[in-house]
């Protein structure tokens, strides 16, 4: 099979952008990607463009913004749609389809809390029980009960997200906040505050995807492993509160990769709300179960800690324009894997990274993928 | 006066004389029960016959809501619980007001009417009471 690579990232930043379309931003990402890559929209084969909220064909317009030609596939998997994306682009290289292709995802959001992930159920969509926030809050609810853990480290993983973001310049959220602060700001779904969801943003990102070159230009970070579920298929006893389908993929991409969740150096995981970095950091098996808050209020999954998770600032603070989010991930380990993060480089340039990428949703999509260089 | 109509046919039936029932879908091959009414078994994909599930279950997991879209139904804050109901399905619904059900409790749901005029719908609450 092929080994495949990516070459090159490149991100236009997070926040809100009223006076510039997705195909703008679109074009600012294709272009850093294409240039780290040492490549030129000319040999670009296909286009994988996840978004969520795009309508129809979105992607292809502004795909032909950068100036690529190439046919392009549009992904919609919510939240995971970027990842998806990337899923068919490995795929279609190690199968030899295609020699070199981008991978691409944007979005351009409204403000205020989005609707339903489910668009067809009328019952949790008009008594507001389908919002993100009041799903993650039952998480939440359960896991502090589950595991005897205080509000207060389930909150300390916004601080640490917070202090991240201050790090990276195209985070959209450039905030100190201290415990207090985060534990003080107005209640969503208790024990949820304001300041442990994600905001709604404005951002693309793009991968330039390949066949590995020995010697040549560009990032060179092997693909080792890029898996695709469900979330209904895994539905476990606990109703899906922890993360069953992350922990099934997390087995299998490992496997995959030749790899113990032991080699991990750096994570991204889909943090969208609090529980959802620790649920998925635990079902990654980077730390033990039930301890996910609480290595977070001691710091080690900091970027100056053990097992650094989200060192951009995550879903939280960095932003999570659903299509660009599960590629903006990958940019993240990518330079981090190759020294580029700058003040935010974790010590020790990491060899082996894990990204988690969840769609909302009861049958959307998980993607968990490995890279090492 | 007729009751009203529910919020979500999958979900619930309400009769004429103002009674509802719990819908389930259940799996004729495999046995899988599922709630809300799905036309297909996600376990083995052969055709779903609908049935009544018992209204009674067991908190896993609950929240007080303080804010929501503007178009929420709900005025906040009020209660969500995830129940398990006895026939294996889980649902959120929300918590009847003035109740605070916890975790592991033993609750039913009831029906409750959202909406004004020719938008009332019937839905579905959780309460500890007749539990
Ligand atoms: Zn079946």
């Amino acid at each position: 099979m092929t080994d495949v690579e990516i070459a090159g990232v490149g991100l236009h930043p997070f926040g809100r952008f009223p006076d510039r379309s997705a195909a703008d931003m679109v074009a600012v990402a294709v272009a850093e990607a294409l240039s780290m890559a040492g490549s030129e929209t000319t040999r670009v084969r296909a286009v994988y463009c996840g978004h969520g909220l795009a309508t129809s064909g979105g992607g292809t317009a502004a795909v032909l913004e950068a100036g690529v030609t190439a046919p392009v596939v549009n992904v919609d998997a919510a939240c995971a749609s970027s990842s998806v994306a990337l899923s068919l682009a490995v795929a279609a290289v190690r199968a030899d389809q295609w020699d070199e292709v981008l991978v691409v995802g944007f979005e351009k959001m409204g403000r205020g809390m989005l609707r339903s992930a489910r668009p067809h159920d009328p019952f949790g969509d008009r008594l507001g029980i389908e919002a993100q926030p009041v799903q993650y809050a039952l998480k939440a609810s359960w896991y502090l009960d589950r595991y005897d853990v205080k509000p207060a480290d389930l909150a300390a993983v916004a601080v640490k997200s917070r202090a991240h973001g201050l790090l990276n310049p195209n985070a959209h959220i450039q905030q100190h906040v201290t415990l207090a602060d985060v534990l003080g700001s107005p209640v969503v779904a208790d024990p949820l505050t304001r300041f442990q969801c994600s905001p709604t943003s404005d951002g693309a990102a793009a991968l330039v995807v390949r066949r590995a070159r020995p010697r040549a230009h560009g990032a060179q970070v092997r693909v080792r492993s890029c898996r695709v579920e469900n979330q209904l298929g895994a539905q476990d006893p606990d109703a899906g509160l922890g993360d069953a389908t992350t922990a099934r993929l997390a087995t299998a991409a490992y496997a995959e990769a030749g790899i113990g969740a032991d080699d991990v150096d750096v994570a991204q995981v889909h943090d969208a709300f609090t529980p959802g970095e620790v649920l998925r950091t635990e079902a990654l098996g980077l730390c033990p179960e039930g301890e996910g808050a609480r290595w977070a209020a001691a710091g080690r999954t900091a970027g100056t800690g053990d097992m650094p998770v989200n060192t951009d600032g995550g879903l939280l603070s960095r932003g999570h324009p659903l299509g660009a989010t599960g590629a903006a991930q990958i940019v993240e380990l990518v330079l981090q894997l190759t020294g580029r993060a700058g003040a935010r480089q974790v010590e020790r340039t990491p060899r082996t990274a894990v990204s988690q990428n969840s769609g909302g949703g009861e049958n959307a999509a998980t993607v968990v993928t490995v890279l090492a260089r | 006066m007729m009751p009203a109509p529910p919020l979500d046919a999958r979900r619930m039936r309400v009769t004429d004389d103002d009674r509802w029932d719990l819908l389930g879908a259940r799996c004729p091959a495999c046995g899988h029960t599922v709630h809300p009414v799905r036309v297909a078994c996600v376990r083995c994909g052969r055709a779903t016959e609908v049935v009544t599930l018992r209204p009674v279950g067991t908190v896993v997991a609950s929240t007080v809501v303080h804010t929501t879209r503007p178009d929420v139904a709900l005025r906040p804050p009020f209660g969500v619980a995830l129940v398990r109901l006895v026939d294996g399905p889980v649902l959120a619904a929300p918590v009847r007001e003035g109740e605070d059900p916890a975790h592991g409790d033993r609750v039913a749901l009831a029906a409750f009417d959202v909406g004004e005029g020719d938008e009332r719908r019937r839905a579905l609450q959780v309460t500890v009471a007749g539990s």
